[in-house]
């Protein structure tokens, strides 16, 4: 229960669920659209075997499927550093049962995120920003962080940008992660259906006319039927099996010259309830019910056309939240949420050496709540503490807006045919918190030779508040953006068409950090955190002509924290090693085999030194050694991934089978306390899964 | 080891129900294998998607005693007892119950200093120590000090008794840390943190008119003419109702007088109560019982509750071993009451 309540509902309940949702917002690059014809991207990842050439007679994922859109062109690029995964690597990742958000952590600077959202070159979760489809969802994964809310069928491409992105994006002082959803097949209709132990989808997608394609896709967890058949009855105290479901969809109107209209939707929807007889065992006020929904779904519409020179896109979106949610008797919240923004770009090429971008960006959500239950903790660094019954707050219904415009204007400078000058500026303004910041940033790439580009940045970025670190009662009114410095440099190296390396080192200052007063006591937050980091970042790609694709990352980093006026710590994440080494390889008559070896340093950890007692609400309170003095041991998990694609007629049937953790590492995370703290028990990571799938096309 | 996403309450599974022969610690063993096996192969299928649902915890049981430990501490008003939330100024007494799987005295330090502002973590002293003595008490009997609140004290704000006691030496409070240290090994500590009142004061909750059963029959509260009795002693022939470690019972609430006070709930009206919930601790020198918590909440209409008592671990000597169950009643708002039940226990 205790990991639920921290897990679910992260101290404050519904608002650190629906805290994406207070994120950045809208961004995204919409690629222009290219002819169909157009050849595919070069330079795949590892595990990205589509892009080797199948041997004959073997069903081959690409020869009969026309993708219409973006991203086969690559688009200059609008900051020093990007790195990519196409769409048949993020859904063969070994590991990741085929989701694409989750298979990054190959590339440098991603972090071992075991609750989602990614870490990027040391910063923590909520200050990145996932965009799916040019959109930040307001939640990105169902219950327990196995699916991201997308189907990964759909997804084109994820870009990951761990530092030092443009001025396009902001409010945000980690890293972007863009995941772009692909457009239809015009090439006739096609289905697919998948069945795995984790859960159902199918997805259609065809011509409508001849310029008009749609596709719709659906997903529903399995979970509640396996618990119902196979988990034996006195195995767990859950009266209603969770339960996910999610959809996404598209219309894409393309009349004709280099306008582009796609109207897209996606939503979805996680629920469980469950019921606990008697008290928890360590904490008498969890009881009873624990358990709630959370919802969403939006729409939006996408318009892109050229004008001579100038190239034009126009998004807007509107969409819905719902959450509700309890924790037994003490702690009950419900949110209603209408999110609206939209983007407007203009690119106009000045001269052969200049083109001007610039751009509005425009994020709005108004809320309608309440909440009861324990204070919110810093959303970085707080220690766990027992939630105590006398301590909770009460928020009232309440409404507020969130309104958060920016303007920004960026150029693209070739001084001479080897360099790249991108500087930009941006302007971002809050509302909920009356203030405004100024974002300037300055990229460079310069081609030493064909096999070697330098490329170095420095940029300022900046970050609102979560909502409820602003809302009276909760938070403080009067909390102010924090911001964060961002320096880096290195060089990527073309070996070969096939071998490829980049190098990166990196170094950012945080200032301003959000951090919670001692007890959380009124103001509850304070402009009173720094932050510190630094690394390196290496990476390799080999591509062989027989297929093999290899992709190693290593990165070396150091990230820390200052909370108020107290010592240097580290990150609650810090990483110090983080290793990825995969492998994609076909091996002929429809096979195909994949492998991922991670190797982590343990994330800090905070020794618990003794405890004391609350005679009033006889809960246990810990005594905190060094705060994350101590790590949990370094992780290390093997993944496997095998493939057998049938060709049915017009058809093709894939059965696969997605190990994770194939030699069953413990891979302690943390501990397990006795309700006194006095013992303790290491809580071990993801277990042995085999996740046994199968899917059929047409 | 257990895992992240999945631990539960303790139940017996077949696979222990019958293996009736095997030790106490066999049983244990086997019982946290299966458990970890259970939670294992169920994990190793749903995994995440159970964070919620918990596995069996095969540590500490808190529903035993085995060492020194604070389980309560009851605050009334010197002017009405009933009172738990004395105002500012007033005089007060504060009652700690320390139990151990030990008879015995204790010597302890005892502190009292007003709270700082707190909404989150461990309460911390926000002002300095107004009271500090050194005092002896009887592990199983209250110990009563009697105290006078500052009349600086603002309505709504919090101040925190402390109490500390180390294996050997004396312990010594730390106002800034709001911690007590030994010379030797971490002390056995708690605090009570009473509010002032801003309305009408809290009460105590009252286990007097209540009923405790044991396998259906009312099971009477000691007279404690001569005080606890020591954990274990022999007790064949008394007058104390006879438990066999060979048959499981069944220990009964039956709530008398609805305690559950109605609220005025000044921090807001979402979610609010109208009335308190009753949460129980039930704890005893002898293992077997099978959770230390219950609770009547607000909006139960059943106001009673069961535990399990099924001592199936336990080898007492042919002479028995007192059991003692300690009752305590707690209304989430400082309120607090106890109750003692003594039975013997036999062996087969």
């Amino acid at each position: 229960v205790r990991s639920l309540v921290r897990t679910t509902l992260g101290s404050i309940a519904a608002f650190g669920a629906l805290a994406a949702s207070a994120q950045p917002s809208w961004a995204e690059e919409v690629a222009p659209p290219p002819p169909a014809a157009d050849p595919p991207s070069a330079a795949p990842p590892a595990g990205a075997p589509e892009e080797s050439a199948p041997p004959e007679n073997e069903p081959d994922d690409d020869e009969d499927e026309v993708y219409e859109a973006v991203a086969e062109v690559a688009a200059p690029p609008r900051q020093a550093t990007q790195r990519s995964l196409d769409a048949r690597a993020l859904t063969t990742v070994p590991g990741t049962a085929g989701d694409p958000l989750k298979a990054i952590e190959v590339l440098p600077g991603v972090g071992r995120s075991s609750e989602g959202d990614p870490i990027l070159r040391g910063a923590a979760q909520h200050e990145s920003a996932v965009f799916i489809d040019g959109t930040s969802v307001p939640f990105l994964y169902h219950f327990g962080n196995l699916r991201s809310v997308v189907h990964p069928r759909l997804v084109e491409s994820v870009d990951v940008y761990p530092g030092n992105f443009s001025v396009r994006y902001g409010r945000a002082t980690g890293g972007i992660v863009a995941a772009r959803m692909r457009d239809p097949r015009r090439d006739g209709l096609h289905g697919e259906i998948e069945l795995s132990l984790l859960d159902s989808s199918a997805l259609i997608e065809g011509p409508v006319a001849s310029n008009l394609s749609f596709e719709a896709a659906a997903r529903r967890s399995n979970i509640d039927f396996v618990f119902e058949n196979f988990v034996p009855d006195d195995t767990f105290d859950v009266v209603v099996a969770p339960v996910y479901w999610d959809y996404q969809g598209a219309l894409v109107y393309t009349p004709g010259g280099d306008s582009r209209l796609r109207l897209s939707f996606i939503g979805s929807k996680d629920a469980t309830t469950l019921s606990f007889g008697d008290p928890n065992a360590e904490n008498p006020a969890l009881r009873g019910e624990v358990g709630g929904s959370i919802e969403f779904h939006r729409v939006q519409l996408a318009y892109l056309d050229r004008y001579g020179d100038l190239r034009q896109e126009l998004q807007a979106y509107v969409g819905q939240q719902h959450l509700e949610q309890n924790v037994g008797p003490n702690s009950q919240t419900y949110f209603d949420v209408t999110d609206f923004g939209g983007r407007a770009e203009w690119e106009l090429p000045v001269c052969p050496e200049l083109t001007l971008i610039a751009g509005l960006d425009v994020q709005g959500s108004a809320f309608e709540g309440a909440y009861r239950g324990s204070a919110a903790p810093s959303a970085e660094g707080s220690l766990g503490t027992p939630d105590n019954v006398e301590d909770q707050i009460t928020v009232d219904r309440t409404t507020f807006l969130l309104f958060n415009p920016a303007a920004y204007v960026e150029a693209r400078v070739l001084p001479t045919s080897r360099l790249l000058l991108l500087p930009g500026i941006r302007f971002d303004y809050y509302h909920q918190n009356d203030a405004g910041t100024v974002n300037p940033r300055l990229s460079q790439r310069y081609e030493l030779s064909d096999a070697l580009t330098l490329k170095s940045a420095v940029g300022w970025f900046s970050q609102p508040p979560l909502y409820y670190e602003a809302i009276a009662g909760v938070g403080n009114p009067l909390i102010q953006p924090y911001h964060a410095l961002h320096v880096s440099a290195g060089g990527e190296v073309r070996v070969s068409d096939a071998l490829s390396f980049d190098v990166e080192g990196f170094y950012k200052r945080l200032t301003s950090r959000i951090v919670s007063t001692p007890g959380s006591a009124p103001p509850h937050f304070v402009n009173d955190g720094q932050g510190r980091v630094i690394g390196l970042e290496l990476g390799a790609k080999y591509t062989a002509s027989s297929g093999l694709a290899a992709q190693v990352a290593y990165t070396l980093s150091r990230s820390e924290r200052q909370d108020r006026d107290e010592g240097w710590r580290l990150f609650d994440q810090d990483q110090t090693h983080v290793l990825s080494i995969a492998l994609g390889y076909p091996l002929g008559a429809g096979w195909h085999a994949g492998a991922r070896f991670r190797y982590v340093t343990g994330n800090p950890v905070t020794p618990v030194i003794g405890s004391f007692y609350d005679a009033a609400t006889d809960v246990y309170y810990p005594i905190f050694g060094a705060h994350n003095g101590e790590r949990d041991p370094a992780f290390q998990e093997l993944d496997l991934r095998i493939e057998k694609t049938f060709a049915i007629g017009r058809g093709r049937l894939s059965a696969y089978l997605d190990v994770q953790n194939v030699y069953a590492a413990e891979n302690a995370q943390g501990f397990t306390y006795s309700y006194d703290y006095r013992e303790r028990e290491a809580t071990t990571g993801a277990p042995f899964f085999p996740n046994l799938g199968l899917r059929g096309e047409l | 080891m257990k895992h992240a996403f999945s631990r539960r309450s303790p139940k017996p599974s077949s696979r222990l129900r019958h293996a009736e022969e095997a030790s106490r610690a066999e049983r244990h063993e086997l019982e946290a294998r299966a458990a970890r096996a259970r939670c294992g192969w169920a994990s190793g299928l749903l995994a995440a998607a159970l964070a919620a649902a918990a596995c069996e915890d095969p540590l500490t049981d808190p529903a035993l005693i085995a060492g020194p430990r604070i389980v309560g501490a009851r605050v009334s008003d010197a002017a009405d007892p009933a009172v738990a939330a004395p105002s500012a100024g007033a005089s007060a007494r504060i009652d700690w119950l320390v139990l151990s799987d030990r008879a015995g005295e204790f010597s302890a330090s005892v502190a009292w200093c007003s709270a700082a502002p707190s909404v989150l973590g461990a309460p911390r002293c926000g002002g300095p120590v107004f009271l500090e003595q050194r005092v002896a008490g009887r592990f199983g009997e209250s110990l009563s000090l009697d105290f006078t609140l500052p009349g600086a004290l603002a309505p709504g704000a919090a101040w925190l008794s402390w109490l500390g006691l180390c294996d050997t030496g004396e312990p010594s409070f730390d106002p800034d840390e709001s911690l007590f240290h030994c010379s030797d090994g971490q002390p056995t500590s708690g605090f009570y943190r009473g509010f002032i009142p801003e309305g009408s004061p809290n009460r105590n909750p009252s286990l007097a008119d209540d009923t405790l059963l044991l396998d259906g029959a009312v099971w009477a509260e000691p007279t404690d003419t001569e005080g606890a009795p020591d954990p274990g002693a022999p007790c064949r022939a008394s007058v104390l109702p006879e438990l066999s470690t060979r048959q499981a019972s069944s220990i009964a609430f039956e709530l008398g007088g609805d305690d559950r006070e109605a609220l005025e709930d000044a921090r807001g009206t979402y979610a609010a109560h109208d009335r308190e919930s009753l949460v129980y601790t039930h704890v005893s020198n002898r293992s077997g019982l099978e959770r230390a918590f219950s609770a009547i909440d607000f909006d139960a209409d059943e106001l009673r509750f069961e535990v399990p008592f099924a001592p199936e671990g336990e080898d007492p000597p042919s002479d028995g071993a007192t059991l003692s169950v300690y009752l305590l009643v707690r209304d989430e708002r400082g309120g607090v009451d106890w109750s003692r039940r003594d039975a013997c226990l036999l062996p087969p």
